[in-house]
């Protein structure tokens, strides 16, 4: 199968476009850090978090490409050296030296395992400077599975001391191919995929699945089966972690035209609760429980209208319900959430379906219409 | 599966579809049913309807459903907005490759084909050129809730469907819309709507009123009688039972029946020919309306014309501005200017002001400058061309004062004329006196008031004087007909008496009227008479022989076989036929080999075979152009034949 996308080029331009406005930045300072509530393999914990200022992601800046829903080119430089990744992961441990967390996640808006966006000395630098945080038993790492490779990934367990586990986040985003290739326009197939996931757990290594929900052109009702059918087939895979990440709008991104002219709108949280609670249906009934330690949740901007949202008088409740179930692991915390536009929403993932018009929130609102 | 029309107006139509035991009526509803975990489309009303599969995605051209209901919806066209071209392109030509093995077992009249509103207007026509390629004639629209932001995106996108595709395609709006977009959607060429904004609105607690809606916490009383609304006790008790929502069953059933009216409102227009009168009633409930009505009679108006009858009996209430652009208005404003010229032996014109009373001879006013005219000297009464000054037509002669809508219409008067009322009046009247200015004859203006002005203005436009016999006092006044009486006597003096046949002049005016400008007089010699009863209607007589009969209600001349073949020299109006001779009582639309484009619905037409010779002559049921490319359906209701 053809790993080019429907909307290659013009992603590819809307890209392009894009750069020529990206914002100069320190090369020593990273994008952002901060400490997290965070659901640890076994339980609940602290986490670090850090987004790398790095060259960015190779697919990214590709001809072919980059994804449809992805803005995060633009926060990236293109002169970043091993030195400067290091200065950069120091720096965001210095400001929380004083805190306690468990976990250290390092993210790269690309692959840390590209030699090209991450060099091997600033790899091997940054899990040896992990060695000295004696608290903390987790590390997670981002790429895409193109990277993923038996050598690269012995070389980063010699860095990484044994009592630290390291976990790979893999951006499956769908594990339909036609949906990963032509929606997303990702760039890989699922076998790709297969192969990395194999790989890793040979080496001993975690892998977390990134799933994207509601891609462009699919109704509600296809993402919530795309999330739930993807989820299982990762965790039977052998991932042990699975985020599951609504889409958010993206300036400058193809999504965010979409958005802007009314052919995209972002899911219902009504949409995650069912698909979660589906997918831990499922999961009990076809007795995965020891196959998977979590399946977390935590969409940035949760609310906004350029978020994952339902209506103004629940969405509160809901941001905080998702946090929540993605600490504790229970998806009934969700029940306890009753808002009057639980009926609408059910109406209108019928009405889309059978019409296939991603327009319907504009009959969200009945007052502004008559 | 049949489809028969019943009458179109405008953009708008009224037909039946038939299939073996099943009939729906459309304008008409589709609703979002289930059957199991299947979702599909309801047709029509109630027990009666069709079903139609949803679309797929459109992101892929090729499909291999299987197509159980109906009505096959193939192919869901990926246009979307924002989309780069090239893109759209590539997949286009991939649907039209595929199309024809999706298509080839099924039956073309129940394929179905779903699009969308897009960026670009010539991807719309290269889409529209594949639709009527194929001959699909069914077509679903979606992702058009954007548009009721836009009224020039939404009419441009109908109105260029319109254009390109025979009336005998149905639109079918999948969008949930609400009701109160129904009506100039229907006027723009909807043929179904999905009416589930109902239960959209009733789980948003909305009750939707006729031109508007409300939170329910927000009305004290129900306005409505309805089944639904008389079920519930008092509105205070509701909302105290449920006050967060689930008042929806209530709502549902009020809201349903509230866009279920609307549509029954629009059949029964339509029926009545009446819609555009309910149009500029319904326009008021939203802006977008009112824009869209007016962006279709500047942008469209043609083809509205077209298809709207040229003969009529429902009174047009010209009470807003929207009215002044009414098809039937424009349509009589522009034939007027075609194929209206004073005659040659015409030596003065004399212009009367209107009269609320129609048609105007029959008003107090009209019989007091009748009267006038008639004391004058009978031998030379053929000099004078009566022309009547009026808003919102402009200018009438006396000879076609019947004629549909100059006998038909009303408007609200009050003695101030709008800036509109001024310039149509002004610009008709121009175009009717140049001839006067040419063959130099006398205008008299016998008006006063606030007609002086329009006038005047006249005046300026053509360099040439009037007479004004009403300055100082009311047209009716006994000093300005006495003044209007002398002026006349004074200039008729001078001529020689000359024969004067005004019945001749007034079936020639008609005859010219209806089929252009010259035809009355090969049509009808000198010693054509009018004969009648009063409330019947006039017998066009040449002796004793019967040429054709003036409708009373509409002003319409018929056509007989001895005028048919006078016509089917020209050739006007003419339609002609696959065959040599004529079964039955009405031609359809499968034996139509070509029809005169100048043909709206309701004209008389000759009926050709295809040498050309006259086998019968009849009444026009749609226009000239859709004879041509309509696929199937009655034509031409023959009237007499050869």
């Amino acid at each position: 199968m053809d790993t080019k996308g429907i909307f290659a080029e013009q992603i590819c331009n809307l890209r392009e476009k894009s750069l020529r406005e990206r914002k100069d930045r320190n090369p020593n300072k990273a994008i952002a850090t901060w400490i997290e509530d965070d659901r640890l393999i076994k339980k609940q914990g602290k986490a670090f978090v850090i987004i790398l200022n790095s060259k960015g992601c190779k697919w990214g800046l590709g001809k072919d490409g980059g994804c449809s829903m992805c803005g995060y080119s633009n926060e990236t430089s293109s002169d970043i050296t091993a030195e400067n990744l290091i200065k950069q992961f120091l720096k965001g441990l210095e400001i929380f030296e004083k805190k306690e967390f468990q976990s250290i996640k390092i993210f790269n808006s690309g692959s840390f395992l590209d030699e090209i966006e991450i060099p091997i000395e600033a790899q091997n630098g940054i899990l040896s400077l992990i060695n000295d945080f004696n608290e903390v038993t987790e590390v997670i790492i981002e790429s895409r599975p193109e990277f993923v490779q038996k050598s690269v990934l012995k070389r980063l367990k010699s860095n990484l001391n044994k009592d630290k586990e390291l976990e790979i986040g893999i951006g499956l985003e769908s594990s339909n191919d036609f949906i990963r290739i032509n929606n997303i326009n990702k760039g890989f197939l699922f076998n790709d995929f297969v192969k990395a996931v194999d790989i890793a757990i040979k080496e001993d290594i975690r892998v977390k699945t990134y799933l994207l929900m509601k891609p462009p052109f699919l109704t509600e009702k296809e993402a919530i089966d795309d999330i739930v059918q993807s989820t299982l087939v990762a965790i039977k895979l052998g991932s042990r972690s699975i985020s599951i990440n609504p889409v958010n709008i993206q300036t400058g991104t193809f999504v965010y035209y979409l958005w802007r002219n009314d052919i995209y709108h972002p899911p219902w949280f009504w949409s995650l609760k069912e698909a979660i609670q589906r997918i831990w249906f499922q999961i009990n009934k076809e007795n995965l429980e020891n196959k998977v330690d979590r399946i977390v949740s935590d969409p940035s901007s949760s609310g906004l209208s350029r978020s994952i949202h339902n209506c103004r008088k629940c969405n509160r409740d809901f941001a905080r319900a998702i946090q929540d179930y993605s600490l504790k692991q229970e998806a009934f915390l969700f029940d306890s959430i009753t808002c009057s536009c639980y009926d609408l929403w059910k109406e209108l993932i019928v009405q889309e379906e059978a019409s296939r018009d991603f327009s319907l929130m504009k009959v969200e609102k009945a007052e502004q219409l008559l | 599966m049949k489809f028969q029309l019943t009458v179109s107006s405008g953009f708008a139509k009224l037909a039946k579809i038939k299939d073996k035991d099943k009939q729906i009526e459309i304008p008409t509803t589709m609703t979002v049913n289930k059957s199991g975990e299947r979702i599909f489309w309801q047709i029509g009303e109630e027990d009666n309807y069709f079903t139609m599969n949803i679309p797929q995605s459109s992101i892929k051209p090729n499909s291999s459903e299987k197509f159980v209901d109906d009505y096959a919806n193939v192919a869901n066209i990926f246009m979307h907005k924002t989309v780069d071209k090239s893109i759209i392109d590539r997949h286009l030509s991939a649907t039209k490759e595929a199309l024809p093995k999706i298509i080839e077992s099924l039956n073309i009249e129940k394929v179905a084909i779903t699009i969308q509103p897009t960026d670009s207007n010539e991807t719309l026509k290269q889409v529209l050129q594949i639709i009527s390629d194929f001959e699909i004639r069914n077509i679903a629209i979606t992702n058009f809730l954007p548009l009721l932001n836009r009224p020039r995106q939404a009419t441009t996108f109908l109105g260029t469907i319109k254009e390109q595709l025979p009336i005998d395609t149905i639109l079918y709006l999948l969008s949930p819309i609400p009701h109160t977009f129904i009506p100039i959607f229907a006027y723009a060429g909807i043929d179904v709507f999905n009416t589930d904004f109902a239960k959209i609105a009733a789980k948003q607690s909305f009750y939707l009123t006729d031109f508007s809606g409300k939170q329910l916490d927000r009305i004290k009383e129900l306005p409505c009688f309805c089944e639904a609304c008389t079920s519930v006790d008092k509105i205070t008790n509701l909302l105290k039972k449920d006050p967060q929502n689930s008042n929806s069953t209530f709502l549902e059933k009020h809201n349903k029946m509230m866009l279920a009216k609307k549509i029954r409102e629009i059949r029964n227009a339509i029926r009545n020919q009446e819609l555009r009168s309910y149009i500029e009633q319904m326009v008021h409930s939203n802006v977008f309306s009112g824009t869209a009505l007016r962006l279709l009679d500047k942008y469209y108006s043609d083809l509205f014309i077209s298809r709207t009858a040229t003969w009529q009996t429902a009174p047009i209430n010209h009470i807003t501005t929207y009215s002044f652009y009414r098809p039937a208005i424009q349509g009589f404003q522009r034939r007027m200017l075609d194929r209206y010229k004073i005659p040659d032996k015409k030596k003065i014109v004399v212009i009367f002001p209107c009269s609320a009373r129609k048609p105007y001879s029959q008003s107090k006013s009209h019989k007091k400058f009748l009267n006038t005219l008639d004391s004058l000297d009978k031998r030379k009464g053929g000099y004078i061309q009566e022309l009547i000054l009026t808003s919102p037509l402009g200018v009438i002669p006396r000879e076609l004062e019947t004629v549909y809508p100059a006998a038909h219409y009303d408007i609200p008067v009050t003695g101030d004329w709008s800036f509109e009322e001024k310039e149509i009046a002004v610009y008709q009247l121009t175009g009717v006196l140049e001839k006067a200015k040419k063959l130099k004859m006398t205008v008299i203006a016998h008006v006063s008031d606030e007609y002086i002005e329009l006038c005047e203005e006249t005046e300026k436009n053509l360099k040439m004087k009037f007479k004004y016999t009403s300055l100082k006092s009311k047209a009716t006044s006994q000093i300005s007909l006495s003044d209007l009486s002398k002026e006349l006597s004074k200039l008729l003096e001078k001529l020689p008496p000359i024969t004067n046949y005004s019945d001749v002049d007034k079936i020639r005016t008609i005859a010219d009227y209806q089929f252009g400008l010259g035809i009355g007089e090969g049509l009808f010699n000198e010693k054509c008479r009018l004969r009648g009863k009063p409330r019947q209607p006039l017998l066009v007589m040449r002796e004793r022989k019967q040429l054709g009969v003036i409708h009373q209600e509409t002003g319409q001349l018929t056509l007989s076989i001895e005028t048919g073949n006078v016509l089917a020299k020209k050739p006007k109006y003419h339609v002609i036929f696959e065959g040599k001779e004529l079964q039955g009582s009405t031609l359809f639309a499968v034996g139509v080999v070509d029809a005169d484009l100048d043909i709206r619905p309701s004209d008389a037409v000759v009926v050709l075979n295809v040498d050309k010779e006259l086998v019968g002559v009849g009444q026009a049921l749609v226009s000239g152009f859709d004879m041509k490319h309509m696929r199937s359906g009655p034509v031409v209701k023959i009237k007499q034949k050869v």
